[in-house]
């Protein structure tokens, strides 16, 4: 390779006396575990650095030399091993079936041959250590929805193949590397583990602001790692080991596994069109010296090095005693980017996403109206909640399914964890599965039946599970009862390998008005379990206060008393304003809050704003035209209200309509824009939700008509479908929003299932235009009287009429337009 | 009056430009506060991004529309007339980061209306992030006795969209800044950009440099962005 320094090898590794030359799979998948912590085990160096140096062209894949020239692959293994690696790596980073397809050869060829090649390899070296084989499975290139288009199963079915093949040709071990997606790191290690019996190591790649290239931090890795017990995790690839060197330091404050350290040789450089890497192995090895003090397990390199990388890393770091793993005892629940640490600080669980008691999200659930259940999560988000509780249990509705589309569309919205809050063991699993984190697990009870439910559920996806202090007997009445149920929970969840850190106790609230005694019993089983059991805990705080006016006073007294008695998790509404004084007071008052900046920065503000704009005295269609959604709603509320209240139905004949009428003209003319456009229609939507509390039931609230929308297969950017649709449910058209990249099958059965008459699509660019023309076609074959209105950037009236369209809308207007004279005219 | 975050690489961003993506062609004929809302939304859409660009640089001949791009090897007539006179180019993709697309997912969801000057504040940047990163490239070169063209992207003219994949690939562009291209061929992260500029022993013609030139070397003239 032009511009690659070339560097000589290093002297022979030194034998380690005892150690056998292990090579049967078995044994050495055993052994491999036991030494995990008691020497440092060194993986290899890069592949395809070596492959380049020796003709590898740009673009060519490097699986298929394992078929067309075993004898290069198994000369770079033998150069590893003789260099004194432990683990060879495999040549099977991209061996799957989405990047293999159209090579002539199958996952399982390409991987048995890249396993018989590190095997061969093994045979030759003369090196005297340990020798491993790792299955390498590496990223598809394709991002999981909802950053991309693969689906989280499709991931799970591609790394399943690959595992499966792994450990049939014989590795010794799963390395899954080189990790930009938390998502897909759980996609690779739940197909692994559910599939072979190999033990399973993850690298993730980090860019020097400490992040993957989805926004995970180190955080958020580890406590998703930890949760879905792989043996051993750390980073590989992205920088050199300086770089990366306060990334790893940092997984060595908080990992209670094994760590793995595969950084690259530096940054890539280019010279004359060849690229190189700036890390000398002298200077790798010295580097690495330096972070083999943090503790770790496991160490090697990813691209740019070679052996003499490998072999002078060993050198300096082989002496260097392995240091014991230990359990770092901190109680943590993630997200897709960070995770929550439970125990420091209080942390408030948003309560709001729960139908109990609430008639307008019932009403949702059986609509399937996610968007609602979105806005909730947003607007806790927005007041201060850490976590969200998310409970979507009605009677009537398929829960489980319901509950994996609340957490999945949650998590494409919103990067706070989540907590998962169900008693349907099914719906449980569902959820946790297709959770993109560790979540917190509402809950098990000491109940056997429950904890033989839930545990397993724990140790194989991981989680931070609620305790409920009950049992087949009940609630018991004291704090003794409670305690002692807890305890059991916690000894139970040993027994699956559950530690107390993945445990918080609910010590349960009930109503004070009701039992005199019921908070003073909460307070002390708080104080108990948190200092005699040493656990977190946690607490629906509201529920002291059912049937006394008033609620929040009482609320926000007992969740003072309860953070002093030793509450971490608060399960509180973070949008009342008297819960949050709670919270911001208690934080400045116990050291939480150094210099009260937080509670200043919240409360000066309000004391110091200026009087809010007299909105009131606006009219309801002037906000409209101006997009003031408040003002526009509680000029609704004013004239309801009133002493001579106005009937509704004129209010939206006679002002609604206009306004939006008079926009929409506007908008159509080039003296109204976009963004005002929508602001207003925001506005009126306002308007709309105050009136629909009145009109509710009373039959006036009726739809001009059902319209099915959807971006078309293959087709992800869904911004112009969500504008029309938020300009055609102003207009009074119930929506039916299929989503994006949503299949022609799919849309043929909703026009079928809910007969509709119009359907809108949507296609950004010329290849996913070739998708619309297809969907157009399958919907005239079966449902020939069904009207299809087309818009999109790359469409023109001529092409969408070419395609078979019966309209083309060049923006949102013209399509509100075409609807209104499709169903006037019908 | 809010400001854009001073002293950040995206400080330098014109509101105005933010509105006409947003579908406001005139910043002017629509008041302070829209270019409030604009300044707002460049400064989430900073802080939200993680842009990252990955190049490389090979060699290019090209015979009667026949291009050769290291190991690509496509037909078109619009790339090689653009890169005529250059023997090397550099290969380009760069993006804001999936954090972005979270952002204007999560303002879908509540506010259509913000998502849509959002997005405007996400292209914007999209291109001031190439061009800044063109700038130094074009620093980088001009030591070498090299002029950088405009950057040219698969789908322009009849240059094949479906090169956007072995760009990619050539580039290394999923491990090393997280772009990836559906099945369909659209870009993830949404805001992501791949091109290839052309190098030059000789500077280029009017259409001006490869951080300036934009839309005057662009073929597609009915795009409704272009600008005058």
């Amino acid at each position: 390779m032009r511009g690659m320094p070339q560097y000589q090898l290093p002297l022979p590794p030194r034998v380690n006396g005892g150690d056998e030359n292990i090579k049967t799979g078995e044994i050495t998948m055993k052994k491999i575990t036991e030494l995990l912590g008691k020497k440092i085990l060194f993986f290899d160096g890069a592949m395809g650095t070596m492959l380049q140096g020796s003709g590898l062209k740009a673009g060519e894949l490097p699986e298929l030399l394992n078929i067309t020239s075993p004898g290069l692959i198994t000369s770079v293994h033998k150069k590893y091993y003789d260099a004194g690696c432990h683990i060879a790596t495999v040549n099977t980073f991209g061996a799957n079936a989405c990047k293999l397809r159209g090579s002539g050869y199958s996952v399982e060829q390409v991987i048995s041959a890249a396993v018989e090649c590190a095997n061969a390899a093994r045979e030759q070296s003369e090196g005297c250590q340990e020798k491993f084989i790792a299955m390498d499975m590496g990223p598809v290139g394709r991002l999981i929805e909802p950053m991309g288009d693969l689906s989280f199963d499709e991931a799970y079915g591609l790394f399943s193949e690959m595992a499966v093949c792994g450990e049939k040709a014989g590795a010794n071990l799963i390395l899954i590397e080189t990790m930009g997606a938390t998502y897909e790191v759980k996609a690779a290690v739940l197909a692994a583990k559910e599939n072979t019996s190999l033990p399973v190591f993850v690298t993730c790649a980090f860019d020097a602001s400490g992040k993957t290239f989805t926004g995970a931090d180190c955080e958020a890795v580890a406590a998703l790692l930890e949760g879905l017990r792989v043996d051993a995790y750390g980073l590989n690839c992205g920088l050199g080991p300086d770089e990366l060197y306060p990334v790893i330091r940092q997984f060595s404050e908080i990992s209670s596994l094994p760590l793995i350290f595969n950084p690259n040789a530096g940054l890539p450089r280019q010279k004359d069109g060849a690229t190189w890497f700036d890390v000398s192995p002298e200077a790798f090895a010295s580097s690495m010296r330096k972070a083999a003090d943090l503790g770790l397990s496991v160490m090697g390199g990813c691209c740019g090095t070679t052996p003499a990388h490998i072999g002078a890393m060993i050198n300096l770091c082989r002496d260097v005693p392995a240091r014991q793993v230990s359990d770092k005892g901190i109680t943590m629940v993630s997200s897709y980017t960070h995770a929550v640490r439970i125990g420091k600080e209080p942390v408030i669980v948003g309560e709001r996403i729960n139908p109990t008691g609430k008639k307008r999200f019932k009403e949702a659930l059986r609509n399937d109206d996610i968007s609602y259940i979105l806005g909730e999560g947003i607007s806790q988000q927005d007041a201060g909640a850490h976590i969200l509780d998310v409970n979507v249990g009605i009677p009537g509705i398929d829960e489980p399914s319901m509950l994996v589309k609340a957490v999945t569309r949650l998590q494409a919205v919103i990067d706070l964890p989540l907590q998962i809050d169900t008693s349907s063991v099914e719906a449980m699993e569902k959820a946790m599965r297709r959770y993109n984190g560790k979540p917190l697990i509402n809950s098990v009870s000491g109940k056997e039946e429950s904890m033989r439910a839930v545990f397993p559920l724990v140790q194989k996806y991981g989680g931070t599970v609620v305790g409920l202090a009950l049992d087949e007997e009940g609630i018991p009445p004291t704090a003794e009862g409670r305690v002692a149920i807890a305890s059991r929970i916690i000894a139970t969840a040993a027994e699956y390998g559950i530690s107390r850190k993945d445990i918080v106790i609910d010590g349960l609230t009930l109503t004070v008005s009701a039992e005199p005694e019921s908070a003073n019993v909460t307070l002390e089983t708080l104080r108990r379990v948190k200092s005699g059991l040493q656990v977190c805990t946690t607490l629906g705080v509201s529920n002291i206060s059912f049937g006394l006016p008033r609620r929040e006073v009482v609320n926000a007294a007992f969740y003072t008393c309860a953070l002093c008695a030793g509450l971490d998790c608060a399960i509180i509404n973070p949008k009342s304003e008297a819960m949050m004084n709670s919270y911001y007071s208690y934080r400045a008052l116990c050291g939480f809050d150094p210099a009260c900046a937080d509670y200043i920065a919240r409360y000066s503000a309000s004391a110091d704003a200026a009087p809010a704009p007299a909105t009131m005295s606006m009219t309801l269609k002037s906000a409209i035209i101006a997009g003031m959604s408040e003002a526009a709603a509680s000029a609704v509320r004013g004239r309801l209200t009133a002493d001579k209240p106005d009937d509704p139905m004129e209010i939206i004949r006679n002002e609604l309509i206009p306004a939006l009428n008079e926009v929409g003209d506007g908008f159509e003319k080039g003296t109204v824009f976009l963004p005002q456009l929508l602001m207003s229609a925001e506005a009126a939507k306002a308007s709309f939700e105050v009136l629909k509390e009145v009109l509710a039931g009373s039959g006036s609230d009726e739809k001009i008509g059902r319209v099915i929308l959807a971006t078309v297969k293959d087709d992800i950017h869904d911004i112009g479908k969500n504008i029309v649709k938020v300009l055609l449910e102003n207009y009074r058209f119930e929506v039916i929003d299929l989503g994006r990249d949503v299949p022609a099958e799919t849309i043929l059965d909703n026009v079928l299932k809910y007969n509709v008459k119009a359907v809108g699509l949507s296609a950004l660019m010329t290849t996913t235009v070739v998708r619309m023309e297809e969907t157009i076609r399958l919907l005239r074959d079966h449902v020939p009287d069904v009207k299809i209105f087309v818009g999109g950037a790359v469409l023109t009236e001529d092409y969408a009429m070419q395609i078979g369209a019966d309209a083309y809308c060049r923006d949102a207007m013209a399509s509100v337009r075409y609807c209104q004279e499709l169903f006037d005219n019908r | 009056m809010h400001e854009i975050t001073p002293g950040k690489w995206y400080s330098g961003v014109d509101p105005g430009e933010v509105l006409r993506y947003s579908g406001v062609p005139d910043a002017n004929a629509c008041g302070d506060k829209w270019v409030e809302e604009a300044v707002l939304a460049v400064n989430q859409v900073g802080q939200a991004a993680s842009p990252k660009r990955v190049t490389r640089e090979c060699a290019f001949s090209s015979s009667d529309g026949l291009c050769r791009l290291d190991s690509l090897t496509f037909r078109s007539v619009s790339l090689a007339e653009h890169l005529k006179g250059c023997d090397r180019a550099v290969l380009f993709a760069a993006t804001l980061g999936s954090g972005v697309d979270t952002l204007i997912r999560r303002c879908s969801a509540v506010s259509m209306s913000r998502a849509v000057i959002l997005q405007g504040a996400a292209a914007a940047l999209t291109e001031l992030y190439c061009d800044v990163q063109c700038e130094s490239l074009e620093g980088a070169y001009a030591q070498a006795g090299y002029y950088l063209r405009p950057r040219f992207s698969p789908g322009y003219g009849d240059f094949p969209l479906e090169c956007q994949q072995t760009v990619i690939e050539l580039l290394g562009a999923y491990k090393y800044a997280g772009i990836a291209v559906s099945s369909g061929g659209q870009m993830t992260p949404m805001k992501s950009v791949t091109a290839v500029i052309g190098l030059s022993r000789e500077r280029g013609s009017a259409e001006g440099s490869c951080a300036s030139g934009k839309c005057a070397g662009c073929p597609n003239t009915s795009c409704p962005f272009r600008r005058a």
